[in-house]
């Protein structure tokens, strides 16, 4: 039976990523003693693999659980449950000791460049410190490789020595991408990595990205909510929705055919940068997404859904394949992809 | 509506050369240099550009919100239905502010007021401004949280702030904002902070507010694609200074800046098919510069492709390139011959 999780074609060799029912709870404590009242399935059985040289986007909105679905993959957050293959080992249940190899395969780029960096270091000192702590190299080797990999994200070796408060919001993200690169991974996790940029900033650091992408034929998983952003750098996408993956395929699909009413919803919102385009209904879906503390049954879009029958509210609908490459969340395309969704009767 | 078309002109606020200066330890800067424009009745001027371009300084010295020291408006006027707001007493500004000029922020959890249910916040302004009654002020509130379409206004009206979303949240601040009827408001990047289908839902219902009350809406945002679904005219602002001005559908179809057809450049757009290869965005080279060591000339010379020495030394002047659009620029017709 097809699965999200195996590759789609018979490749001899595995994905450099293949992540299997991947959970992750986190306790809600409350009362006088803290005691655990209950759980959040922050991240509530994802599954998808990642290719050599592919950036697979993950969106969704906040509290969708991409964030943190992101950090679980690469272990920062110990998995409830599900596996973690890289290049088809599993690493789920590595022990720190054990992780520190396989740190240098897969590294991550946060959002915010300012909080991520140790601001009594030198930018130098913070690229060098991954070749420290994973002894590659010695002393001037070191440098002259810091060195090297300040030029190769744009800026100035002489910058080396100076501290991270002297540097603007985009080439502190520079640093933060040249320190991801020191230890020569071949697996980039990017949370939100340009949201935090002005425009005119952000297309810079989208090009290194992508140009690093084709040198080192890196894979990223693109954490974004800027569909705009996700759509430009991603092969494939996958929607998440209070925890859960509900539309996955290549990015072309999902923006020209997205199936899942929750990803209609969302690229109807998106803005378009073009005044001639206006008077498209934007607004599919009323009202907020639920807390993630106590989500609804059935498919957690229920709520908002103008699809829903009684069916959605009991019953969680499986991922599946409803076509080749595109797998869909929704009780819906059962009997087959429906393209497009009826519209809404607009009131 | 039916007299939209002869109403439609009629300049409601007026800003003249306004130049709003911040003293501090590190020196002078101008964060609005000589800012000119002004909004008419029932329309939408959108004002964007990025961090520390002035946008929101602008804003905030229409309302006198400027914090002082370091801040201070140092020159220019801003005329609202003929008045200047800067030559108010704070009593006649108070008057205006909140009641005929009303602003939305951000990020609505800093604006309200945690310690007071919604019914309070909304139900104080107007007894302030309109002189309602207790019971009179709880009513409109109500029907404001009705009008912005939040459900059981009545139980709404005795919630604190953090019981609400943040798209809630902006719903209560805009229902505030609106609550005295004022010819303007003010929304300062009012959908940052939100997720993009609330975000469709907040514009949306800004727009229909407009559209019934006759607001019109200054819209500052550092979002092109918001401009372009919101905006009438659009004010683009560069290192304190306007650097063009045009109505939305020139300003996106044909740019006579080179920072605003750089920006336009630089936002990755659909496809038609991902079959094609990925292409590389065009960046706009640089960054922005510090405003306490501004470049001599044009500001954006250092970033421009079509910089020339005169750009270096002189600061372009602010010229009608064409009816209602216009640009600062020594070399607009190249950039316009780019573009189209």
């Amino acid at each position: 039976m097809a699965n999200p999780a195996e590759p789609a074609s018979q490749a001899v060799e595995p994905p450099l990523l293949e992540v299997q029912g991947l959970r992750k709870l986190f306790p809600v404590r409350a009362g006088l003693f803290n005691r655990v009242v209950g759980n959040v399935f922050a991240v509530d059985g994802v599954s998808f693999q990642i290719g050599r040289g592919e950036t697979l986007g993950l969106v969704g909105e906040s509290g969708c659980g991409k964030s943190t679905a992101g950090k679980t993959v690469l272990k920062l957050l110990e998995p409830s449950d599900g596996t973690i293959k890289l290049r088809g080992r599993d690493i789920t249940h590595l022990d720190k000791l054990h992780m520190r190899p396989v740190r240098r395969e897969m590294q991550i780029i946060y959002q915010d460049p300012y909080s991520s960096l140790n601001p009594r270091m030198t930018a130098g000192e913070i690229v060098k410190e991954p070749l420290t702590i994973h002894q590659i190299g010695i002393g001037r080797e070191r440098d002259e490789r810091v060195a090297a990999l300040f030029e190769r994200v744009g800026l100035q070796p002489r910058q080396m020595k100076s501290y991270p408060h002297e540097f603007s919001g985009g080439q502190r993200q520079r640093i933060g991408i040249a320190r991801a690169l020191a230890v020569g991974p071949s697996l980039i996790v990017g949370d939100e990595p340009v949201s935090a940029l002005d425009v005119s900033i952000q297309a810079q650091v989208i090009n290194l990205l992508t140009d690093l992408q084709d040198e080192y034929n890196l894979s990223y998983l693109f954490i974004a909510h800027d569909l705009a952003v996700v759509e430009h750098i991603s092969h494939r996408i996958a929607v998440m929705y209070l925890g859960r993956i509900v539309e996955m395929a290549r990015t072309d699909i999902v923006f020209e055919r997205p199936l899942h009413p929750y990803s209609v919803a969302l690229l109807a919102a998106v803005p378009v940068p073009d005044p001639s385009a206006r008077r498209r209904q934007r607004v599919l879906v009323s009202g907020d997404v639920p807390s993630p503390v106590s989500p609804p049954s059935g498919c957690h879009f229920h709520t908002r859904c103008i699809y829903a029958t009684g069916r959605c509210r009991g019953e969680v609908p499986a991922l599946r394949e409803v076509e080749s490459g595109h797998w869909v969340r929704c009780h819906l395309h059962d009997d087959g992809p429906q393209f497009p969704l009826p519209l809404p009767t607009s009131t | 509506m039916d007299r939209s078309s002869d109403s439609q002109n009629e300049v409601m606020l007026e800003v003249e050369n306004l130049q709003t200066h911040f003293f501090t330890d590190d020196g002078l800067a101008r964060a609005v240099d000589g800012v000119s424009y002004s909004i008419c009745r029932g329309e939408t001027l959108g004002v964007v550009g990025e961090s520390g371009c002035g946008k929101s300084v602008t804003a905030l010295s229409i309302l006198r919100l400027v914090a002082s020291p370091p801040g201070r408006i140092v020159g220019g006027a801003i005329r609202f239905e003929g008045t200047d707001l800067l030559a108010l007493s704070p009593l006649e500004m108070q008057a205006i502010r909140g009641n005929e000029i009303s602003m939305i922020f951000q990020e609505p959890m800093t604006s309200l007021n945690p310690v007071l249910t919604i019914g309070e916040q909304i139900g104080e302004t107007l007894m302030l401004h309109q002189g309602l009654s207790k019971q009179g002020a709880r009513d409109r509130a109500a029907e404001m949280l009705d009008l912005v379409h939040i459900s059981e206004s009545r139980k709404r009206l005795r919630e604190y702030p953090h019981h609400l979303s943040g798209g809630m949240r902006q719903r209560v601040m805009i229902a505030m904002a609106l609550s005295c009827d004022p010819k303007i408001l003010i929304a300062d990047e009012p959908t940052t902070a939100l997720d993009v289908t609330i975000q469709a839902q907040i514009l949306e219902l800004m727009t229909e507010l407009q559209g019934r009350l006759g607001t019109a809406i200054l819209l500052i945002t550092h979002d092109m694609a918001v401009i372009a679904e919101n905006a009438n005219r659009v004010v683009v602002m560069y290192a304190g200074k306007k650097v063009e001005e045009a109505s939305a559908e020139a300003l996106f179809a044909r740019p006579r800046h080179p920072y605003t057809a750089g920006l336009l450049r630089s936002i990755p757009r659909r496809r038609g098919s991902h079959r094609l290869a990925r292409r590389r965005l065009n960046e706009i080279e640089g960054m922005v510069p510090s405003l306490f060591n501004l470049p001599e000339g044009c500001v954006f010379a250092p970033r421009c492709r079509h910089a020339s020495d005169r750009c270096r030394a002189q600061y372009p002047p602010l010229e009608e390139k064409q009816a209602g659009h216009w640009a600062a620029c020594w070399h607009s017709e190249l950039v316009e011959r780019e573009t189209s």
